[in-house]
């Protein structure tokens, strides 16, 4: 495929047995743009997203991302390549601290081998050193220093999720997927992450695909959508010409009964 | 032909005897998830419990088998309430490890209390040495020991499917919650699955030791039923079973074809190629649930 | 944790990372290691003994730390790969006069590729059902070896001489206990540097969520496979030291009961911590000597009991250790060293804790 298309996502079919979740989803992402990818509940988002960065095994379909197939590369192969996400149920290490969390995140950027970590020489130390700096960076940004050395299974769902959203960040990806990050987290919340959100696509220039529900989000932020129904894709486009589609707007909000019954009696015709 | 044919007598009669052992591996995990490591040491003290009560009691045959199932079982109790209920709720981790902890102990009780040279019971089976079917002569236990596991099997059948606690115990190991909410007292239905449990080691550990005689290794063959739960699927009894004939015939038709091959050893270890073959291939065994912990 | 010592403020990162803080703690590191040096003049034959082999099972234990303790992967074949580890070099040593410190190197790396074959099951598996497959290394060892008896003697084994580096020969315990010392200082520096590097930090990724672990860029497969290698390595090393020291190696030592000696250590101590297998490591062999001196006093006391009660009871009481142990404290003694620090520290304000 072509070396302009940033990231796209090609005729995907994932089935488990006979459940059938996605039917020939493609779409693509641009450099540096906000895309959201909404759908009703089971319409399959999560499941595409999967698929997409190598937890799923979609039976069809292709996955390109800057001219490279990335097609059922297993996830720390992706994570490489420079795509970030975040998990629905935030992902952690419970164990361990805030720290030590984004640390592990910077896995990709230290390079000392096992014989140099057994021996603590030279650049098994320094590396830790420096990217302890890059990590509090960002536990600046995300507003995490009060909570750093705390293990992170004591801490409420907000800061878990920022600190899945660190974790993700740290990686210094082009390309992040947010996985319904706003589950479970009340208004407050959900707008100091957005707030979080915005300043690393400003600072960082990475693109970002919101997978969400919470409309608010999606409509403020997402310059276009993807619309998913049934593991099938309605539309794909700018915000408000997607909203503004009679199918999208039937999808979510459902038909009123008249309509309904008319339509039925004119396919039996 | 002949040859073949007792081969096979002895490989089914084996494996019935490893069934009755997975039996008990497969009830308790049923019943609440543990893998019971400690399971090869309930048969060995099963046997041990009836040879006591013969040599030191001086009992008679039939009081003795009575009160060893009945020791069994209370002995199943007492190291499930003892040390399995302290952990309720721990992770798994610590489950295994407490069994496996367990099979280290009861084995150095057993060499404690029982070891040194090999022991024999006092006692031989009731009618002839062996009957004869057709050319084959079968040893009476082989018929003693398929008669006892069907009807293990039948009692449990019956059990699972038509009583309450039956019910019960199947509702408990899918899910301990939901099976609190409906009424099932877990805890229960947890030492009911140890007692049982113990009860059938018992029985297969006095098979093995009437055959091979009883000494502190009888644990070694209990690990030889391992491969037979997986091969038969840690969630069915029935499978347990079909497992152990399987690993039974095998093991005895290694020893016979193969182990002439590469100079003797391979019966011990080709059950445990078996399993290794089969946790890569299929495992969830050959009737087992597919909710493994794959990666 | 523990807190740090009051009054102790970290200026650098690098401060963070180190292993001894304060200089108290690096004076009492100093005469730590010098009364560990000099043990040979004061302690009893007895004693020496217990130690070496405390030191050689320490060894194992930090490289089952790796594989258990910090990369989640249950092994319950460790002592099958000290014996792998054990045969080869004592082969090497007994039938070409290899000499003892090349011999050594190779029985570590023979139980490392050892313990990467046995590493693939656990790209499938997990829980019990990798601890099962790791169980089998145990047959295949006893199969191994009686397989091949030219070169491992079988079921008698071999017989060893005595170990000597560059014609020093260590016939004495005296002399013997400084490079088993020194083996195992080393052994515990390596492990406590893989916990501060960016390789452990993976092993316990792998550990505690290994989807995490995978979207950060971390090859789970490859990690689980280093942890096994490693862990492996450092049991070939013990192995072939136990053999050494006795001068002879066994079946006998390497079975599945020693395996589970091994866990127990780590349980006891306190799982994935380095500290933690040290505790643990010393605590059940201090368990194993006193009750192996209690025994012919058992036997006197219950003489209806056979002579094989002596071994019989040590593996009751270590059985009934390790169970307490979970039971009651499952983060072994490193949490207990870690309550006792704090309290400590913040005394005579200990509740604030």
């Amino acid at each position: 495929m072509g070396e302009h298309i940033f990231f796209s996502a090609q005729d995907i079919h994932l089935s488990f047995g006979a459940l059938v979740v996605l039917d020939g989803v493609s779409y693509v992402a641009n450099e540096g743009e906000i895309l959201g990818i909404i759908g009703p509940n089971g319409a399959g988002k999560s499941s595409l997203l999967n698929c997409i960065t190598g937890f799923y095994r979609n039976q069809q379909g292709r996955v390109f991302f800057q001219g490279r197939d990335i097609t059922h590369w297993p996830p720390h192969k992706i994570a490489k390549v420079g795509i970030g996400r975040t998990f629905q149920t935030e992902q952690l290490c419970g164990s361990l601290s805030v720290l030590d969390n984004l640390m592990i995140g910077r896995h990709l950027h230290m390079s000392a081998n096992a014989l140099e970590a057994l021996v603590y020489w030279g650049r098994a130390r320094s590396e830790q050193i420096r990217e302890r700096e890059k990590v509090e960076e960002v536990i600046d940004l995300l507003d995490l220093s009060h909570v750093r050395h705390e293990p992170v299974a004591m801490l409420p769902l907000g800061i878990r999720k920022r600190v899945d959203l660190g974790r993700a960040i740290v990686l210094e990806p082009s390309l992040v997927f947010l996985d319904e990050f706003s589950v479970g987290m009340n208004k407050g919340e959900k707008e100091d992450t957005v707030r979080f959100i915005l300043d690393v696509h400003e600072l960082k220039d990475v693109t970002i695909v919101f997978v969400e529900h919470d409309m608010d989000i999606v409509m403020d932020l997402c310059q276009r959508l993807v619309v998913l129904d049934f593991g099938r894709k309605l539309a794909e486009g700018p915000t408000e010409e997607v909203m503004g589609n009679p199918e999208v707007i039937r999808a979510y909000l459902g038909v009123p009964k008249e309509t309904a019954v008319v339509a039925e009696s004119s396919k039996e015709i | 032909m002949a040859f073949v044919g007792q081969l096979l007598i002895i490989g089914i009669a084996m494996g019935i005897v490893y069934g009755l052992i997975a039996m008990g591996f497969v009830l308790i995990y049923k019943a609440s998830g543990v893998f019971n490591f400690a399971q090869a040491q309930l048969v060995m003290i099963g046997a041990w419990f009836l040879w006591s009560l013969l040599e030191w009691a001086n009992l008679p045959l039939v009081i003795a088998l009575v009160l060893t199932t009945v020791l069994a079982g209370l002995f199943g109790w007492v190291v499930q309430r003892l040390f399995l209920t302290p952990l309720a709720g721990q992770p798994l981790f610590s489950l295994v490890m407490i069994t496996i902890a367990l099979s280290a102990g009861f084995d150095g009780l057993a060499v404690s209390i029982w070891g040194g040279p090999m022991k024999t019971y006092p006692f031989a089976l009731p009618g002839p040495e062996s009957l004869a079917l057709g050319p084959l002569q079968i040893g009476t236990e082989y018929v003693w020991v398929v008669g006892l596991c069907g009807v293990a099997l039948a009692i449990f059948f019956a059990f699972f499917k038509f009583t309450k606690l039956g019910l019960g115990m199947r509702a408990a190991s899918d899910n301990q919650r939901i099976g609190l909410s409906c009424g099932i007292s877990v805890p229960t239905v947890f030492s009911w699955a140890w007692i049982l449990s113990a009860v059938l080691a018992a029985w297969a550990g006095i098979f093995l030791g009437l055959r091979l005689g009883l000494d502190t290794q009888l644990h070694i063959i209990g690990l030889k039923a391992l491969p037979v739960v997986l091969l038969g699927g840690l969630e069915s009894l029935a499978g347990a079973v079909i497992g152990g004939v399987i690993i039974g015939l095998a093991e005895v038709l290694a020893g016979a074809y193969l182990d002439p091959l590469v100079g003797g050893g391979l019966k011990d270890l080709f059950p445990f190629i078996i399993m290794i073959i089969i946790l890569l291939v299929r495992p969830q065994g050959l009737f087992g649930w597919k909710i493994i912990e794959r990666v | 944790m523990a807190r740090r010592p009051p009054g102790y403020f970290v200026r650098q990162y690098g401060q963070e990372l180190a292993i001894v803080n304060t200089r108290a703690q690096t004076v009492l590191l100093i005469l730590l290691l010098g009364l560990l040096f000099a043990l040979p003049l004061f302690l009893s034959a007895r004693w020496m003994s217990w130690f070496i082999i405390t030191c050689i099972y320490l060894i194992a234990a930090l490289g089952l730390n790796i594989t258990i303790g910090f990369t989640g992967q249950v092994s319950i074949g460790h002592a099958a790969f000290m014996g792998f580890g054990a045969f080869t070099g004592a082969a090497l040593t007994v039938h070409l006069q290899w000499p003892f410190l090349l011999s050594l190197l190779c029985s570590g790396i023979t139980a490392a590729v050892i313990g990467t074959v046995f590493s693939f099951a656990s790209f499938r598996l997990k829980g019990f059902y990798l601890a099962l497959v790791t169980i089998a290394a145990h047959f295949f060892l006893h199969f191994a070896i009686m397989k091949l008896p030219q070169w491992t003697g079988g079921a008698y084994g071999l017989v060893l001489p005595v170990p000597s580096i560059a014609g020093f020969a260590f016939d004495t315990s005296q002399k013997w206990f400084y490079p088993v010392l020194v083996i195992a200082l080393i052994t515990v520096f390596l492990t406590k540097n893989l916990e501060r590097t960016r390789i452990g930090k993976a092993f316990i990724a792998v550990r505690d969520n290994d989807r995490a672990a995978s979207a950060v860029g971390i090859n789970v497969p490859f990690y689980k496979m280093l942890s096994f290698l490693l862990g492996a390595f450092f049991a070939g090393i013990a192995g072939y030291l136990l053999a050494s020291t006795y001068k002879s190696c066994d079946l006998a030592y390497f079975g599945l009961l020693e395996s589970i000696w091994l866990i127990g250590m780590l349980i006891v101590g306190g799982m994935g911590v380095v500290t933690g297998t040290i505790f643990g490591t010393v605590l059940l062999r201090l368990l194993g000597f006193v009750t192996i001196r209690l025994a012919p006093s058992l036997l006197a006391a219950m003489p209806f009991l056979p002579l094989t009660a002596a071994t019989g009871f040590t593996n009751i009481v270590f059985a009934l250790v390790i169970i307490l142990f979970l039971i009651f404290e499952p983060h072994g003694m490193n949490h207990l060293w870690d309550r006792f620090k704090n309290w400590y520290r913040l005394w005579p304000f200990s509740q604030a804790a």
